[in-house]
């Protein structure tokens, strides 16, 4: 089951793959990057690009992050 | 959060895509079969107790209007939706077979009404009978799984159970609505975190399911023939009798399994697409699309070869003009790697006439495994980037011929002549003659 959240959070990142994120003014460690891939909208309408990101926490909860081309990072859904 | 493993098992799988192929089997009692053995039963057939551990002779004895199936519809696509609907609850899908799944779970709050959430979500996406098993690891899911599977079928509206501590005890029916209802005979099984020693202990070892029946029998003769029994054994009598099997087995007795669900599907596949801007106009013609769809090829071909691997399936969805786009799915007969191949065997798909322009297309390469590279070309890089190619390569030159035929010149430590004879058998056995003293 998945509930969306499509809400802004703050990422660190070691390279170019996440290791934490805070939401809801609680950091949570990523321990295992699940997947990846990107996606690309409707590039005609300039929609940008998006990296998918499924992670899992150090507390097992599961995540699907998306980073925006334009530097920006949502969590997007969570998996519970 | 709390995590969990799911175990998910669509029930008379084979039996139905059976049905489905050949309308004249619905509501008849049949069985499918593989060779000799029954690998499925319709749920006519179920009625009269018939089981795929039955002989087909068996069978027909105890139903005499039994028809024997073979089996012939191709269950991957039926199994790659049902793949797709679990992987739509979690990104921790791990496939057994084509009607099984372990699904791992990320539980907030309750895992009762986490369990209620997905049996409804599951009897909405899912159109056949299902058990679905949630416990703390995937060893007690299965267990739970196997347990549900043999419970004779109780009265309509108690079909649903959840049991919350040992054997029968404490059960109660989900409540779903009417709408909300699975098939006939889906049933949901939950073991709490708290209560996984208690629901093990009166069960057989032959539930031990990740080790053999040689195992079990082991188990038996030596008088142990309860998971309850297991535990009172001591870790270090366990370990005697054996080996490294028995630390599992003691671990197993407490319900522990180490081992966590793995995200196998979607397995790993090389992705390309184009799709028009909604202004322009489709493809017509063979020679227009190519020009949408080598870089796509090209693209494909590069990430194939940087990750030394080849295709063995191809997956092609095309979007026409205005009318509703197609699949195809083809395993290839020989593996792919160059975008000339690639290619051929898209323009061997496309070979009909189109029903309208071509609008986009997506292309999916699939069933990946190690590329047979030709050593001939890496003789032309300069030294330093050879080497560094053979680092790439080596291990999937090894995976696919095996480390003892594939190895570097360094890793030979003793004589070429001493490791002959250790590769050849019986050479070396004879005295050498020996010419011109």
């Amino acid at each position: 089951m998945t509930h969306r959240v499509n809400a802004p959070i703050r990422v660190i990142c070691r390279g170019k793959q996440p290791v934490a994120f805070s939401w809801g003014g609680r950091l949570y460690t990523i321990v295992q990057v699940i997947d990846s891939w990107k996606e690309m909208g409707e590039w005609w309408e300039k929609a940008p690009e998006i990296t998918v990101y499924q992670v899992m926490t150090d507390d097992q909860g599961l995540y699907e992050l998306h980073y925006q081309a334009v530097g920006r990072w949502i969590l997007y859904k969570i998996y519970d | 959060m709390a995590s969990a493993a799911a175990y998910i098992r669509l029930q008379h799988f084979y039996a139905l895509l059976e049905a489905k192929r050949n309308p004249n089997l619905r509501q008849q009692p049949f069985v499918v079969i593989d060779g000799s053995r029954i690998i499925d039963v319709s749920p006519e057939a179920a009625k009269f107790h018939i089981t795929t551990a039955m002989s087909i002779r068996q069978a027909r004895l105890t139903c005499p209007t039994l028809q024997v199936v073979e089996a012939e519809a191709d269950p991957l696509p039926a199994a790659e939706r049902f793949w797709d609907t679990c992987a739509s609850f979690s990104p921790l899908v791990e496939p057994e077979g084509h009607s099984s799944a372990f699904v791992g779970l990320s539980v907030q709050g309750n895992l009762k009404a986490a369990g209620e959430r997905l049996m409804r979500r599951l009897a909405l996406k899912l159109a056949v009978p299902f058990y679905l098993s949630i416990a703390p690891n995937k060893l007690t899911a299965k267990i739970a799984y196997l347990e549900a599977a043999d419970l004779p079928l109780s009265v309509s509206g108690e079909k649903h159970l959840t049991w919350n501590q040992g054997r029968g005890q404490s059960s109660a029916p989900l409540k779903l609505n009417d709408k909300e209802k699975p098939a006939v005979n889906s049933r949901c099984l939950i073991i709490f975190p708290e209560s996984v020693e208690d629901f093990l202990a009166p069960l057989s070892v032959n539930r031990l399911w990740l080790w053999p029946d040689k195992v079990h029998q082991q188990l038996q003769n030596l008088g142990i023939y309860t998971i309850g029994q297991l535990r009172q054994v001591p870790r270090l009598e366990l370990e005697r009798l054996f080996g490294e099997t028995g630390k599992a087995l003691y671990d197993a007795a407490r319900g522990i399994d180490p081992a966590p669900v793995k995200g196998l599907y979607p397995p790993k596949a090389v992705q390309g697409y184009f799709q028009l801007p909604p202004e322009t106009d489709g493809c017509r013609t063979w020679d227009a699309l190519v020009k949408y769809l080598l870089p796509v090829l090209e693209h494909c071909t590069q990430e194939l070869q940087r990750l030394s691997q080849a295709c063995t399936r191809l997956r092609l969805w095309v979007e026409y003009e205005n009318l509703e786009g197609k699949c195809w799915d083809k395993q290839l007969k020989n593996e792919l790697q160059t975008a000339d191949q690639l290619l051929l065997s898209v323009k061997g798909l496309l070979d009909q006439d189109w029903p309208a322009p071509i609008t986009g297309m997506r292309l999916m390469l699939m069933g990946l495994k190690p590329a047979a590279l030709g050593q001939l070309t890496l003789a032309s890089y300069l030294k330093p980037q050879r080497q560094r190619k053979l680092e790439q390569l080596l291990p999937s030159l090894q995976a696919r011929f095996g480390a003892d035929r594939v190895f570097t010149a360094s890793e030979l430590s003793i004589p070429r002549r001493e490791r002959m004879l250790q590769l050849l058998p019986g050479f070396g056995d004879y005295p050498i003659p020996v010419l011109g003293r």
